[in-house]
């Protein structure tokens, strides 16, 4: 412990020799974007970051997923244990039989009883992995997972293809809002905001998608709000 | 190399090409600062290289700060969130690491570069631990710590693609978000092709498409990833209210590093500590903007903990080691303490003139460009100003850096203040004045009485008069070259009649005792 009392000790003869605190801690919170531009600057932010956005609508989300992986002849797709994940499979089954499913309901190491088969599963045998956003962040284009024994962590980090579900109404101006709506809860192991598919420019200043994480990303977007547009007309 | 060359590479001729760049990068850092500069400055592929990235760099930075004064506001929100952290800096070291424990995470305090090795290995050591891959981590370039467990038998594996392959090339970063950038895709392709191995091990087959070679480096780590006992991270802000890890990344390697290996250890500097999620946001704007030109990265990972009991994946156990190396000394010194508010965006490298011309390397440490003069020299590990010395004369004090800075450190007062700090004359460094490192190290004699001859003179109008006049009569004995300073200028001759001479002659200063005084000035409007 003397390495810690040391650094504090010389930290705490420090403060003596403040700068008295800036005035600019006065400064009123930052501007958000105004509501109606807020489903607009989304998409076009993803777009541009080369996620591929499918709109759908709260009834019929799985059957868009479904012919989004026959479209895509994705040959395996890992689901989270989640409440839904029976009547999803169910209805992948019948809608998009060619596609291996499987359930990520045991931990990585015990997967299927049978220790670091999930791995070498995970990181060689599956395709996509299927990731529910709780919240959607509009100035950045991000979309934020919580993770947790229903999201796991390499869920949406390892499959080649990263399919994510959000919500029109989990929608927020962007990172002050979101923050501050956070606060005094308690904080997931993994907070995630993801604004694209995993991507580099380490060479030569080029972008390529797909450094380390998924290659591609897609997005199930769920209309669930009178988009202001039609509201207004 | 000749066409044919290109698409039929000689794997002969492109290892001694790559073994040619490995061997003249190994001779470069053994070279004195003033020979690394020189040698970075002959060499036209590596200018190319810089140009290029700043160029590039600065456009796209640019373009996502379009507002001015939305920009200058942001900068003041990010200066006074940094200095709202630090001036309470103590008190939220201790809530972080009550909070992080609380969470399950394991602290680790470290004074030195040393210490911080030592506690990584024996967290590796305790678990019987054989491979680490790393995420990016500036901290851990800082301490050698790859240096210091391959010693040990320990693999160390860079899994960021710019430090993967600097790594490969057995080279150091130039730059601390792309530390590749001094390479182009042509020696990138060499490199792969001569030294990687497919996870068949078989030679990376050649190419200079960058999805190749993306592709390429991406099959070799992820085999490493699922393998590795260890990821060790760097950290870019840690939230002491809620005990958090906030990294920021693009390419997914962070995040692999930090959730498939069983443990998890991040590395980072005592100062990157805020109080709560509400100091993020303003720090999150301005940090991928001003690096890389990003209105964000592509991840933000906050981790607040190591596998809970009913979680399926993610490290078993997670460590943070905070390191100080010289830290508390920069908070302790009433000048260069906004050493501290940096958040290591590269933008100062990016708009500085000298490193677009000699490149990372010429600096010879781990943080080079305007933040790396400022910092190297304060850091325990680096030798201070003794070692570091001829680095911070390296700026022509043009304030690109100062005014690029996102959270407003003053580069350019920093690096005045550390020159004279250089050359500070011995009498202070016993009268309780805080200095960095090695002050006064840099003090020359001959140097120290030509300037006190210079103040001398400028305080005193009749010397002054007589030195000036002197210089014009003895114009003619002016010697022609005065080295090293008319290496690359001419000299300049004295001109034949002094300003004051030809000013009365102009009928603009009145006497010669006015001048000097405010009195010519009026005497010279009352006359207009
Ligand atoms: S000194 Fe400023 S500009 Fe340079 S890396 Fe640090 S925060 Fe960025």
């Amino acid at each position: 412990m003397s390495a810690r009392n040391n650094i504090l000790a010389r930290l705490r003869a420090g403060q003596t020799n403040q700068t008295t605190a800036s005035s600019r801690d006065e400064l009123p919170p930052l501007a958000t974007l105004p509501e109606a531009q807020w489903r607009s600057r989304f998409m076009e932010l993803m777009a541009a970051n080369h996620a591929d956005i499918v709109e759908t609508t709260a009834q019929s989300w799985q059957q868009t997923l479904a012919d989004e992986l026959n479209k895509r002849q994705v040959g395996s797709l890992l689901l989270a244990n989640r409440a839904e994940t029976g009547a999803l499979k169910d209805t992948l089954a019948a809608q998009a039989s060619a596609v291996a499913l499987q359930v990520f309901d045991s931990s990585v190491e015990h997967w299927q009883g049978n220790p670091g088969s999930m791995r070498s599963q995970l990181f060689s045998n599956t395709d996509a992995g299927l990731s529910y956003a709780s919240a959607v962040l509009a100035e950045t284009g991000s979309l934020v997972l919580e993770t947790g024994p229903q999201e796991p962590r390499t869920l949406s980090l390892v499959p080649p293809l990263s399919i994510i579900v959000a919500r029109e109404s989990d929608m927020v101006s962007g990172l002050t809002d979101y923050m501050a709506g956070r606060a005094g809860k308690a904080m997931p192991t993994n907070l995630l905001f993801v604004s694209g598919p995993s991507k580099t420019a380490d060479i030569q200043q080029t972008l390529a998608y797909g450094a380390h994480g998924p290659k591609s990303l897609l997005i199930l977007w769920i209309n669930d709000v009178a988009s202001s547009e039609e509201a207004s007309s | 190399m000749s066409e044919s060359n290109m698409t039929q590479p000689n794997f002969i001729e492109l290892t001694e090409a790559v073994n040619r760049e490995e061997h003249e990068f190994a001779d470069m850092a053994s070279r004195h600062f003033k020979v690394r500069a020189q040698m970075a400055l002959e060499n036209d592929t590596l200018r190319a290289s810089f140009r290029g990235a700043s160029d590039f760099l600065q456009a796209k930075r640019k373009s996502v700060f379009p507002d001015q004064a939305e920009l200058e506001d942001l900068r003041d929100r990010g200066e006074a969130a940094r200095q709202r952290s630090l001036a309470n800096l103590p008190e939220l070291l201790e809530l972080l690491e009550t909070n992080l424990t609380a969470n399950g995470v394991q602290v680790h305090w470290a004074e030195t570069a040393t210490q911080a090795n030592q506690i990584i290995h024996g967290i590796m050591a305790a678990n019987n631990a054989k491979t680490v891959v790393k995420g990016k981590s500036m901290v851990s370039e800082e301490i050698e710590l790859n240096h210091y467990l391959e010693a040990r038998g320990i693999e160390c594996l860079e899994s960021d693609m710019g430090e993967y392959l600097v790594q490969l090339a057995k080279e150091a970063p130039s730059h601390i978000v792309m530390p590749v950038i001094h390479k182009n895709k042509q020696q990138i392709a060499q490199l792969m092709h001569t030294r990687a191995t497919t996870p068949d091990g078989e030679p990376v087959p050649y190419s200079e498409d960058v999805d190749d070679l993306i592709g390429n480096a991406r099959a070799i780590l992820r085999q490493k990833f699922e393998q590795a006992d260890v990821g060790v991270s760097g950290v870019n802000m840690a939230i002491a209210e809620t005990g958090t890890l906030l990294l920021v990344e693009n390419e997914g390697n962070g995040r692999m590093s930090t959730t498939v290996p069983p443990i998890h250890i991040a590395v980072t500097g005592i100062e990157k500590v805020v109080r709560s999620l509400t100091d993020v946001p303003e720090l999150l704007t301005l940090l991928p903007r001003s690096a890389t030109g990003q209105l964000i990265t592509t991840y933000v990972n906050m981790i607040s903990g190591p596998r809970k009991a009913d979680e399926l994946d993610g490290p078993e156990q997670v460590h943070m080691v905070l390191l100080d190396n010289g830290r508390s000394k920069m908070f302790n010194h009433p000048d260069l303490k906004p050493t501290l508010q940096c958040i290591r965006c590269g933008a100062c490298m990016n708009h500085c003139p000298v490193y677009a011309r000699i490149g990372g390397h010429a600096y010879g440490s781990t943080y080079p460009g305007p933040i790396g003069q400022v910092v190297t020299p304060q850091l325990d590990s680096a030798g201070g100003l003794g070692a570091n010395g001829d680095m911070i004369n390296a700026c022509s004090l043009n304030g690109a850096c100062g005014e690029a800075c996102p959270v407003r450190i003053p580069l350019p007062t920093l690096i005045r203040k550390l020159r004279a700090e250089s050359v500070a004359p011995v009498a202070t460094q016993h009268d309780g004045t805080l200095h960095a490192n090695g002050a006064g190290r840099n003090r020359r004699m001959k140097e120290a009485l030509i300037w006190q001859g210079w103040s001398q003179m400028h305080r005193h109008p009749a010397v002054y008069r007589l030195g000036t006049r002197a210089m014009t009569l003895g114009r003619a004995l002016m010697p022609g070259k005065l080295a090293p300073w008319t290496n690359t200028r001419s000299m300049p001759k004295p001109a034949a009649k002094t300003l004051h001479q030809l000013a009365r002659e102009a009928g603009i200063a009145s006497s010669a005792t006015s001048t000097l005084t405010g009195k010519s000035t009026r005497t010279a409007e009352a006359k207009s």
